[in-house]
């Protein structure tokens, strides 16, 4: 039982803030390297588009390594894992910005921030529905007399039907 | 010294329109309402205002930029004193002393000791980049490849200085930007790199939607998953808006000394106005006869920082406009609307378009003027809107910002880019690796391959040549001491305790 305590928490140490970071320049890096492989390289007189690609992507992996070893050596020993957060407000954010894009050129300007209001206001707690509603409307409003009015934009203001 | 005032003059002219002054208080007055708002700094607020300042011709787009830069600094200190709740780095300080003066019943007088010292600052730096910036363009004008690829070295090792975090993330954040800047048609060979098939990425990542996504939208997120701060605004005791007879005693050396730090600090690589405002109150710390109301609403401990925080923003403009090298992620977002205007920074900038640059010049005093004009008498309606709560304030600006990015090109393509790096900005938070170098090195990424490329060539590939050349060879020694200081432990431990404070 005390073993499989431990082996709980050494998990949720080894996924600490170091190694999250070294995990991710190292799989940035050795993507770019992947990809930076089909450029012509060159040579150091005549550099071609692959030359310093290469270069950068193998320091980032060599950083991305000594994170990964650091985080593994000092993991419980002072390294914090990310602490919880709510999940709600990246997930609804970043949804309300794709409402944005998807719809603003076949709905408008109206349907796309009505829905992106909405679907944002779901990023933070404690909204009633009626604070929504109006919220929404005050920011229609004022995205129509600037973005519209004000600044003359070409975007569509109603569905186009 | 005549062709200073002729200069001078020249700016001014171009400058000092009435439709020019207009954009200008337009500029100075948005910008103040986006960087007031809690949670949200300066250079988030330049990033989501960006777009709007690109239907304006260059120079009148650039003046109501000023305005939006410096509103929006001023906006955050006015929060910082009021709501304890600063935008950014830059106004930590200010929440030190100043929300404590607020406390005392004296948030009239902190914000007028703010607004005057920055004033003040902002007129003494303004004449320091009209008289330090033709030598040092001219200087830059015998640069050839290897001096500029040596001095983006020592630019980005600066940026390693004041970055949070590990010096390991900082330098991964930096080869991070470069490969972001690969992205897009290779000037040179004309090879497109990284575009992963998305033929809007031709042209590179655009800026504007990675500058608001990093920094406005990472941010709201970030606000957003945290539980929710007791927010208390000070409201009521905002009476008498003029400091006293003994405010002024004791807040104008401070305001002179953290004036002259911040117009040398400034022009530093990584410096800036967070470094310059540290630096300031540090200094009063210690010269001050009565340490021990530090802590306790020290006016002296709010006038030098604030000051100083003005001059270092405006003196930074010193590298970017001459050398075109950012120091700091204000810089980075200017030079990026600068491209987009067409104008390239560097030292052809002054001689090529003088009418632009000067105006620029004039445009930052004409800024720092319309703050105090427009933001004392108007402290009622910032304090009301800092009353106005984040949950219907982060929905509007979600909405503007995506508005503002679709609108550069009506390409929904940099909506979801914005999106991504609101991902990215937000994942890099968690993990404690700031961003801040990145968009650095992304700016500089294109010039840095195009100068190594240069070196290379005159030198048939032989790297020694960084070492032979005077220049490059100084450059390249101080970035070495640099990365020793850093790497230096007491250093280190200085650097944590002053972002623990932040």
């Amino acid at each position: 039982m005390r073993q499989l305590h431990a082996r709980a928490v050494g998990n949720r140490k080894f996924l600490n803030k170091k190694m999250g970071s070294g995990l991710l320049f190292l799989s940035v890096g050795v993507a770019a390297l992947w990809i930076a492989s089909d450029y012509p390289m060159g040579s150091a007189q005549n550099m071609d588009s692959g030359y310093f690609p290469r270069i950068v992507s193998v320091i980032l992996i060599v950083l991305g390594c000594v994170d990964v070893i650091l985080g593994l050596v000092f993991a419980g020993n002072g390294q914090t894992s990310p602490a919880r957060t709510r999940w709600q407000a990246w997930v609804f954010i970043l949804m309300a910005l794709l409402s944005i894009g998807l719809l603003i050129e076949s709905l408008g300007v109206v349907v796309a921030t009505l829905t992106a209001v909405v679907i944002g206001s779901f990023a933070s707690d404690g909204m009633t529905p009626k604070e929504v509603l109006l919220t929404a409307l005050l920011i229609v409003l004022l995205v129509i007399s600037i973005f519209i009015g004000g600044l003359g934009l070409p975007i569509p203001v109603w569905p186009e039907w | 010294m005549s062709d200073l005032w002729n200069n001078l003059a020249i700016g001014f002219a171009a400058a000092a329109t009435l439709q020019n002054i207009g954009y200008a208080f337009i500029g100075c007055f948005a910008g103040t309402l986006i960087g007031v708002l809690p949670g949200v700094g300066a250079v988030a607020a330049v990033a989501i205002l960006l777009p709007v300042t690109f239907y304006l011709e260059p120079l009148s787009g650039l003046i109501m930029l000023a305005g939006i830069f410096y509103g929006a600094q001023y906006g955050g200190s006015t929060a910082a004193i009021l709501v304890n709740l600063p935008g950014d780095t830059s106004s930590v300080v200010s929440c030190i002393e100043g929300h404590k003066m607020a406390l005392q019943g004296r948030a009239g007088a902190a914000l007028a000791t703010a607004g005057l010292g920055s004033f003040f600052a902002g007129c003494f730096s303004t004449c320091v980049i009209a008289l330090f910036a033709p030598p040092l363009a001219l200087l830059a004008q015998s640069f050839g490849g290897p001096e500029y690829f040596s001095l983006m070295v020592f630019g980005l090792t600066g940026a390693i200085v004041l970055s949070r975090g590990s010096v390991i993330n900082a330098l991964a954040m930096i080869s991070l930007g470069l490969l972001l800047g690969f992205v897009g048609i290779d000037d040179t060979t004309g090879g497109a790199r990284f575009t992963l098939g998305f033929t809007s990425l031709l042209d590179g990542i655009s800026f504007v939607p990675m500058a608001i996504g990093l920094f406005g939208i990472a941010g709201i997120i970030d606000n957003l998953s945290r539980p929710a701060h007791d927010r208390s605004v000070i409201t009521d005791k905002i009476e008498t808006l003029w400091p006293t007879r003994e405010d002024f005693k004791k807040a104008w050396a401070p305001v002179l000394r953290g004036t002259g730090l911040g117009s040398i600090l400034g022009v530093l690589p990584g410096g800036g106005a967070a470094l310059s405002s540290f630096a300031s109150y540090v200094v009063e710390k210690k010269v001050t006869r009565d340490p021990s109301s530090f802590g306790h609403g020290a006016i002296q401990g709010l006038a030098g920082p604030e000051s100083a925080n003005n001059a270092g923003a405006q003196t930074s403009f010193i590298p970017m406009l001459t050398l075109g090298i950012p120091g700091n992620a204000m810089m980075a977002i200017l030079i990026g609307a600068l491209t987009i205007h067409g104008i390239q920074p560097g030292p052809q900038i002054m001689t090529e378009t003088p009418t632009l640059f000067w105006g620029l010049i004039a445009s930052m005093w004409i800024g720092n003027l319309m703050l105090i004009i427009i933001n004392l008498p108007l402290i009622g309606v910032w304090v009301q809107l800092l009353k106005v709560p984040y949950r219907y304030l982060y929905l509007a600006i979600l909405v503007f910002s995506a508005l503002g990015v679709y609108s550069l090109n009506s390409n929904v393509f940099d909506v979801f880019l914005m999106m991504m790096f609101a991902l990215l900005g937000y994942i890099f938070i968690r993990l404690e690796c700031d961003f801040v170098p990145m968009v650095l090195a992304f700016v500089l990424g294109p010039l840095m391959e195009t100068n190594l490329r240069k070196s290379l060539l005159i030198s048939s590939g032989d790297p020694m040549i960084f070492l032979q050349r005077p220049i490059s060879l100084g450059l390249l020694v101080c970035t070495l001491a640099l990365l020793a200081v850093i790497i230096a432990p007491s250093l280190r431990a200085k650097r944590e305790v002053v972002f623990d404070e932040a």
